[in-house]
């Protein structure tokens, strides 16, 4: 009930970032395995035309649907292209839709909500009204709307993603800057001679990032589920562009006649870079709140 | 060093303020209305209502009151952070009243009136280190010279050590965070300096040389203070005068020693007998507040609690009136 | 003290610490005293003296990291160290009562005042239904709540500060405690509200003969409340005495420099005197015997090797090895 005195006397001069990021990393194991994890999937998406054993869009009919081996270590497809080479390249465009789709989401979003939150009033009306009419919706039925008005790029598939993604920031950052717009330093912050915008972007602003920034994590394994979704169904990604999502799709057909590894492998690994973002939201939060640095 | 202080808003308009006592700030009529509820018209609450008040130049005025007496508002009022529903603000001559606060922040003026807060911890941004919390008034107000050597100067001058400049608020100690909020708004050099209970969320040890910093502070920089506490033995060594508030109103003001040992009005007295160690017997204040909201303009606020109170008292609203030299009182029972 | 009898409380050469990930707070050292019936005892100290967490540690309510490692917790002879939880739930409300700081933040915020002072009276008496409220309501008058009947559906929200607080001091109260505790119990409230607030306090402990232990920083309000005061600097407690001879002659360094550095009753600001330095980590292995010794006037070599405690059974005592001189 009662808390831990604190300690006596103030911890030692600021640890440079280094030494922040460090013990972020080390005190909770779950945080290193999903900084690795998240690691090696973005090592995986920088390098990935050179780690691809074989050229992933080179067909091969003899070699068609052979399940995994010493050659293929995910099996081949009904092309008889190499998964894992598939698989490794897709990683690249997976997260940078993610990754695209997510930022726009955030810019705008957490922009809009802040405003909404501190300033109150018309524009959180039509801020939130806004949020409200998207949210009204089912999110992946609403992203396949925009995606077929709009045409089916990839562009269209991170900016569906991303407007459908909008509410979500939208409603933190607002329902944070409301908080904190009767905080004592903003307060200070107007004494010290900011505009209103300024106490907005300098000192709120900052202020939200620590509970935004497990949403972003969190949005990221969305964001990456919605672009293979729309893929799955068809809009957006088209064959023979390797694709987590596309890759799932046809390899759905295989699984009744016993080729199981066609879809599974580029699920699974759909699966684990949804997990370690997800393990991750907490670690970027530590990261960027102040106060936990001990 | 209390030599008996200018008498109060009279004497500082009509001139007779001592030498070097000129008149920094001027409130006249001031009064701020919250509107609380629906309804047309809809119920207002009285936060501050026709304060009359002047500060001299290099004066130190304590303002007291309960939670809800309005010192926090007028407090606020006069720091220009909230406008006010009526009445004007004079400022070395300039009416500041007049500019709503959101234009005052980015004027130059918001240099010359800073304001030192309550909780320390929670008007330091979180994100900022001190040296950052310290240089932002100096950029933000465009204040000539380098602004490291200014940061560290005034650091200095609180007593906060340089190699402190770089921690974050959390890895600083309570007494610590207090000199980095007074360093912060002594950075723009104000002429102003409003205090708001500065010292209520610190231990007594440190208490004690916070207060005896900020008596240095205003003998060696020539500041005014307006120092809001609810502590009257506080109050009692950093200020000159006192005013007393009541639900919104001015009841009792006048010199520090004076208003202690001989108070004129029945909550003044009730108020200091009331403080532990004060060795008066306690005055029991019997029945409820008044309420803040829609206050009926010819009855006496404290009327109903008073122990000296009648009739009379809840048919007139008692004006300020002076019992002796700079001591001014408002009530119908004390003889003024 | 309480006319010969034995006291109903006694801490005795208690020691507490808590684990943390930066290290073993070690909170309390070899901390003893005693609170006899219809005594109001003041525990006086700033913050990280301890103060806190020995409430905390007296009524089984410490943090999880939190162990105590040696020495006894006595009230009315039962040991409360070994008692169970079960037990400890029984006497917390019915034999101890407690009060708490921010009486508002202690209030359910969604129950009416009436309902939660029905549930603690349930909780510890077989009393029948429909003299429930009516005893809730008795109890409301009790603590100079005017008008009880209507207050008893009001909200917690409804009421002021020090109503709040005189709803908190009803609720300890209601079971006809013998022991109460007070954390800060004034703290935040107004002046004139603290005035009433611990003059309704100490009423109710003369007429029941309650034991009270009043846990504050503000050493003038101990002054004027307590019979006896006892000062604690980080995690020891360093003096104990009756109130006029603590403030007349105090006998430890640290007494004095506290009444030194309160406002109450100086003449001006030149005459406080800060007490130089900062409280020491206690999560070091190598404090020094009296951790006062790097901020004392009269430290001696010998401070830092050895320290006799104060004992919780007399009723004066310091903890120090070079004390003042009696005046």
């Amino acid at each position: 009930m009662n808390a831990v005195p604190a300690p006596a006397s103030p911890a030692a001069a600021a640890a440079p970032r280094g030494g922040h990021l460090r013990y972020v990393l080390t005190e909770n194991p779950v945080t290193l395995v999903a900084a690795l994890l998240f690691a090696a999937l973005v090592a995986v998406a920088l390098l990935g035309p050179w780690l691809a054993p074989h050229d992933p869009l080179a067909t091969a009919p003899e070699r068609a649907l052979q399940p995994p081996s010493g050659a293929h270590w995910f099996g081949t497809d009904a092309l008889g292209r190499d998964i894992l080479s598939r698989c490794i390249v897709a990683a690249r465009l997976d997260l940078g839709l993610a990754v695209a789709a997510v930022a726009l989401s955030f810019a705008v979003g957490a922009t809009l909500g802040a405003a909404a939150g501190y300033f109150g009033g018309w524009p959180d009306r039509i801020v939130s009204r806004t949020a409200d009419t998207i949210m009204a919706f089912p999110l992946f039925v609403l992203a396949m709307g925009i995606v077929a008005a709009l045409g089916n790029t990839l562009a269209n598939i991170v900016i569906a993603t991303a407007i459908v993604n909008l509410p979500f920031y939208i409603r933190v950052a607002r329902a944070e800057a409301n908080v904190r717009r009767e905080a004592g330093f903003v307060e200070s912050a107007r004494l010290a001679g900011n505009g209103e915008w300024g106490v907005l972007m300098r000192h709120v602003f900052p202020n939200l990032l620590p509970p935004i920034a497990v949403q972003v994590s969190l949005n990221m394994g969305w964001a990456i589920l919605n672009a293979a979704g729309l893929s799955f169904i068809g809009l957006g990604v088209r064959p023979p562009t390797p694709e987590w999502g596309i890759m799932v799709a046809e390899g759905a057909q295989y699984i009744v006649s016993g080729e199981w590894w066609v879809a599974l492998f580029p699920g699974a690994v759909l699966m684990v870079a949804v997990f370690s973002f997800n393990l991750l939201g907490d670690a970027l939060r530590d990261l960027l709140d102040p106060r936990r640095r001990t | 060093m209390l030599e008996s202080a200018p008498g109060g808003l009279n004497a500082v308009e009509a001139g007779e303020a001592p030498a070097g006592r000129a008149p920094l700030l001027v409130a006249r009529g001031l009064c701020k209305r919250f509107a609380v509820g629906r309804g047309r018209p809809p119920p207002m609450l009285h936060a501050v209502d026709a304060v009359e008040l002047g500060l001299a130049r290099g004066e130190s005025v304590g303002l007291v009151g309960e939670s809800g007496c309005g010192k926090s508002t007028l407090s606020r009022l006069l720091a220009r952070l909230i406008d006010p529903t009526e009445g004007t603000i004079e400022f070395e001559g300039r009416d500041v009243g007049a500019v709503p606060a959101r234009r005052f922040a980015v004027s130059p003026d918001r240099a010359r009136i800073q304001l030192v807060f309550q909780d320390a911890t929670d008007s330091l941004d979180p994100r900022q280190t001190a040296r950052q919390a310290i240089a932002e008034p100096a950029i933000r107000l465009g204040l000539p010279g380098e602004i490291e050597a200014r940061v560290r100067r005034v650091a200095e001058e609180v007593g906060l050590p340089a190699e402190l400049l770089g921690r974050y608020p959390h890895q600083l100690s309570g007494g610590q965070r207090a000199r980095v909020g007074i360093a912060r708004a002594l950075a723009p050099e104000p002429a102003l300096l409003v205090l708001d209970e500065p010292t209520a969320a610190l231990d007594v040890s440190v208490q004690a040389v916070v207060l005896q910093l900020l008596a240095r502070l205003r003998r060696e920089r020539g500041l005014t203070y307006l120092f809001v506490s609810h502590d009257l033995n506080v109050v009692r060594l950093l200020c000159d005068r006192v005013v007393v508030m009541y639900l919104g109103r001015i009841v009792e003001e006048g010199p520090a020693a004076r208003v202690f040992d001989a108070p004129a009005h029945p909550y003044t007295r009730a108020l200091l007998s009331a403080i532990p160690g004060s060795g008066r017997a306690p005055v029991p204040l019997a029945g409820e507040v008044r309420s803040p909201v829609d206050p009926d303009p010819h009855a006496c606020r404290f009327h109903g609690r008073c122990p000296v109170g009648d009739d009379a008292c809840a048919r007139t609203m008692p004006v300020l009136r002076p019992v002796a030299p700079g001591h001014r009182v408002a009530c119908l029972k004390s003889g003024a | 003290m309480s006319e010969g009898a034995a006291p109903l409380l006694t801490v005795d050469d208690v020691s507490l610490e808590f684990r943390t990930r930066s290290g073993t707070v070690r909170a309390l050292q070899h901390v003893g005293l005693a609170v006899g019936r219809g005594e109001i005892v003041g525990l006086v100290g700033e913050s990280g003296s301890g103060k806190s967490v020995l409430c905390y540690a007296l009524l089984g309510l410490s943090d999880r990291a939190a162990r105590i490692t040696s020495g006894a917790i006595r009230f009315d002879g039962i040991d409360l160290r070994a008692a169970s939880e079960r037990e400890l739930q029984d006497l917390r409300g019915r034999e101890i009562g407690m009060v708490f700081q921010n009486p508002r933040a202690a209030l359910n915020p969604i129950r009416t005042i009436g309902d939660q002072l029905q549930d603690v009276l349930r909780r510890h008496h077989a009393i029948r239904s429909q003299d429930l409220r009516a005893r809730a309501i008795a109890c409301l008058r009790e603590v100079a709540i005017a008008d009880p009947e209507r207050r008893f559906g009001a909200y917690p929200f409804e009421l002021s500060g020090g109503m709040c607080q005189r709803v908190m001091i009803a609720l300890a109260m209601s079971s006809r405690p013998r022991l109460l505790i007070a954390d800060e119990p004034t703290t935040g409230l107004d002046v004139t509200t603290q005035a009433a607030v611990l003059e309704l306090i100490r009423e109710r402990a003369r007429a029941d003969r309650v034991a009270t232990l009043l846990i504050t920083h503000d050493l003038a309000l101990a002054a004027d409340f307590c019979d006896r005061i006892v000062v604690m600097h980080a995690g020891h407690v360093v003096e104990a005495g009756r109130t006029a001879r603590l403030f007349a002659a105090p006998r430890h360094p640290y007494t004095q420099a506290l009444i030194a550095s309160t406002p109450a009753g100086r003449a001006s600001l030149d005459e406080l005197r800060p007490i130089a330095g900062g409280l020491p980590d206690l999560r070091r292995d190598d404090l020094p015997a009296c951790r006062f010794v790097d901020r004392c006037p009269r430290a001696l070599p010998a401070c830092r090797e050895g320290l006799r405690h104060v004992s919780g059974a007399a009723a004066e005592d310091f903890a120090c090895s070079n004390p003042l001189p009696v005046a």
